[in-house]
């Protein structure tokens, strides 16, 4: 029949003569996906009274500590970590403000640069990096600590129970990731 | 991670769909039967070649085809996956169908019925995932207050063995009926779906950000699957379990042909009308609730030490329940539903076709096909208009073309011959892609060997 033969001749033809253009899978290589992720991460409102120990006299570091239970996922992929920090300071002091790793014997094996000089009365954000080269140390750690120190004051200034005063610390965490 | 991408880049140039448009009704493929039990097929009897008799393979992706990513034309290859990540819907589609007919065989009865009775292996993958996904892994979180709508996810995977055995029965000269059989038995299944969950990031109040991970309601079920047992054990329990050892289920084929004169045909089936009860290695998951987060708002009290991590975890699993389970459920199988009206014409002009035996039989058919399937998780419907021939005594033809929603060009191409009682065929989709195979979405192939003996009157 003329008429299948019009229709079969044609797709028999595109069957037998059936080819790739170009294509080349090597690309693949070349293939990567940077991206990042934000978390929120640690927040505090300070008081005079946390300043004070139990006899209510200033005490000059404060501490407190996040134990890291994130697993290694990612670690090879991880570029590097920006931590963003909003600080707000109406005590008329200075502090020193960093974020310490600590590893599972609790001996300190990483600093995040730069130490932060808040200043009384002070507004500040500034955002912190992890380079490429310390990433590992994300992941070696077992605690992050977050240290405030509280210097002399040079004016003889200190804190005690009826000092006015906020310190406001707000904080986040961005992971850039370069999947390749 | 470059492995997996590559490997999901090639499954998706196979094509998609489990509509077999070319098989259904070409009526010299005992094959045809499978797809409708009462299916104008006969022959004194059949028996396909043990593990050659239907070797049937599909699979694509709605998204993009491999020659989107890789088209050798300089531009750089994260460009091309960022332009196809844009051009991705609401959600994408991928699916994997994979069917070996290890035994086939069927003789005509007395009665005018036909019996015919086999088994088959069956792979059965379809996952759906919503493009708020892709651009949470792609892009990050990192866009404020962008709503990131997660309840379109869904995945079905599931490997089982099917025993069957049908009857087709001619009830009067214009009335033949089929109904088949199955047994299944499932080797692993896993169906996960969230029917709803919302996530997204906002400025927080007491702090920069506040996540949200809003009316989540999803479940996970799995059975046949021992998540701590190694590769190489999984690999060695599927004989066992292909073979009855598995997951039990029971289902029935329905078919039809009703020949309305010589020339019209009209036929239909419903297939896999069936469940399958997944009672070993039951693994499930429910989760449900919502959970914010504005950070963890740290004491610094060394008098009472806190481990803001648990308490973290904590909060999480109190707010968003998950439960897990381990009782058997049923999963139905997915339901597809066939549906032909043809018209014959054109008498063979060779004396010596067999058909020309027979009264009212033309060299010629055309007709339209309607196939839809029904899941939880994906559903699809597919129009064919199609032409079948009777080249010679020795070959039959059929060409189709085939529109669903994700192709509008899909030609098909099906050739079985016969010679003496060797039967073999070749069923061929979307042709048109034959110039660039790496351009396809969709494609499938169907081959296979049978031996079929002819009535002598």
């Amino acid at each position: 029949m003329k008429l299948f033969k019009f229709l079969i001749l044609p797709l028999l033809i595109i069957g037998t003569q059936s080819c790739t253009e170009e294509v080349d899978f090597n690309q693949i290589d070349d293939a990567s996906l940077q991206t990042s992720y934000i978390f929120t991460l640690a927040y505090v409102n300070f008081t005079a009274p946390n300043f004070l120990n139990n006899n209510n006299e200033e005490i000059e570091v404060i501490s407190d500590f996040i134990i890291r239970k994130f697993d290694d996922s990612g670690k090879d992929y991880l570029e590097k970590v920006e931590l963003t920090l909003e600080i707000e300071n109406t005590f008329d002091r200075n502090f020193i403000f960093s974020v310490d790793f600590y590893n599972e014997i609790g001996d300190l094996i990483y600093t995040v640069a730069p130490v932060i000089n808040i200043a009384e009365n002070s507004e500040l954000t500034t955002i912190l990096e992890i380079p490429a080269e310390d990433t590992h140390y994300f992941y070696e750690a077992k605690f992050f600590g977050f240290t405030f120190v509280l210097p002399p004051s040079n004016s003889g200034n200190t804190i005690d129970l009826s000092t006015e005063g906020t310190l406001t610390f707000r904080s986040a965490i961005e992971l850039f990731f370069n999947f390749s | 991670m470059r492995k997996i991408i590559f490997l999901i880049f090639l499954v998706f140039t196979l094509g998609y769909s489990q509509n077999k448009q070319l098989l259904y009704d070409f009526h010299e493929l005992p094959q045809t039967l499978l797809l409708n039990p009462g299916a104008e097929f006969s022959s004194k009897f059949h028996i396909g070649f043990p593990l050659l008799s239907k070797i049937d393979f599909q699979a694509g992706s709605s998204g993009f085809s491999a020659y989107d990513i890789f088209n050798d034309d300089g531009v750089n290859i994260n460009t091309k996956i960022k332009k196809v990540i844009d051009n991705f819907g609401k959600s994408e589609v991928f699916t994997l169908n994979q069917q070996l007919e290890v035994l086939s065989a069927g003789y005509k009865l007395p009665n005018s019925s036909y019996l015919s009775f086999g088994y088959y292996q069956e792979l059965d993958i379809v996952f759906r995932f919503p493009k708020d996904m892709v651009d949470l892994f792609y892009d990050g979180n990192s866009e404020i207050n962008r709503r990131y709508e997660l309840d379109k996810f869904g995945i079905r995977a599931e490997m089982l063995g099917v025993f069957h055995i049908g009857l087709t029965k001619k009830l009067n000269n214009n009335m033949q009926i089929g109904a088949r059989a199955k047994i299944y038995s499932g080797v692993f299944n896993i169906r996960s779906k969230i029917n709803s969950a919302v996530f997204y990031t906002e400025y927080g109040t007491n702090n920069i950000y506040n996540h949200h991970l809003e009316n989540i309601n999803a479940y996970m079920d799995s059975s046949g699957i021992i998540f701590d047992k190694n590769e190489e054990d999984v690999l060695k329990d599927i004989p066992k379990k292909i073979l009855l050892g598995g997951n039990l289920g029971l289902g029935v084929d329905l078919g039809f042909t009703n020949w309305l004169n010589d020339q019209v045909t009209v036929t239909g089936s419903i297939l896999d009308i069936g469940f399958v009860n997944n009672s070993k290695n039951v693994e499930s998951y429910r989760s449900k609730g919502a959970y914010q987060l504005e950070g963890i708002q740290l004491l610094f009290d060394p008098n009472n030490p806190q481990d803001y991590w648990q308490n973290l975890e904590d909060d999480f699993e109190k707010n968003v329940v998950t439960d897990t389970i381990f009782k058997n459920y049923i999963t139905l199988r997915p339901l597809k539903l066939n549906g032909s009206v043809s018209y014959k014409f054109g008498r063979p002009r060779l004396d010596e076709c067999r058909f020309q035996k027979y009264p009212n039989i033309y060299s010629n058919k055309v007709g339209f096909h309607l196939y839809s399937t029904l899941g939880k998780i994906n559903s699809q419907a597919a129009a064919t208009l199609f032409f079948e021939r009777r080249v010679n005594k020795n070959v039959q033809a059929k060409i189709t073309y085939t529109v669903d929603s994700y192709s509008f060009k899909n030609i098909g191409l099906g050739i079985s011959t016969k010679l003496g009682a060797f039967n073999s065929y070749l069923l061929v989709d979307n042709l048109l892609n034959f110039s660039n195979l790496y351009s396809a979405r969709s494609a499938s192939v169907q081959a296979g060997i049978n031996f079929i003996f002819n009535d002598k009157n």
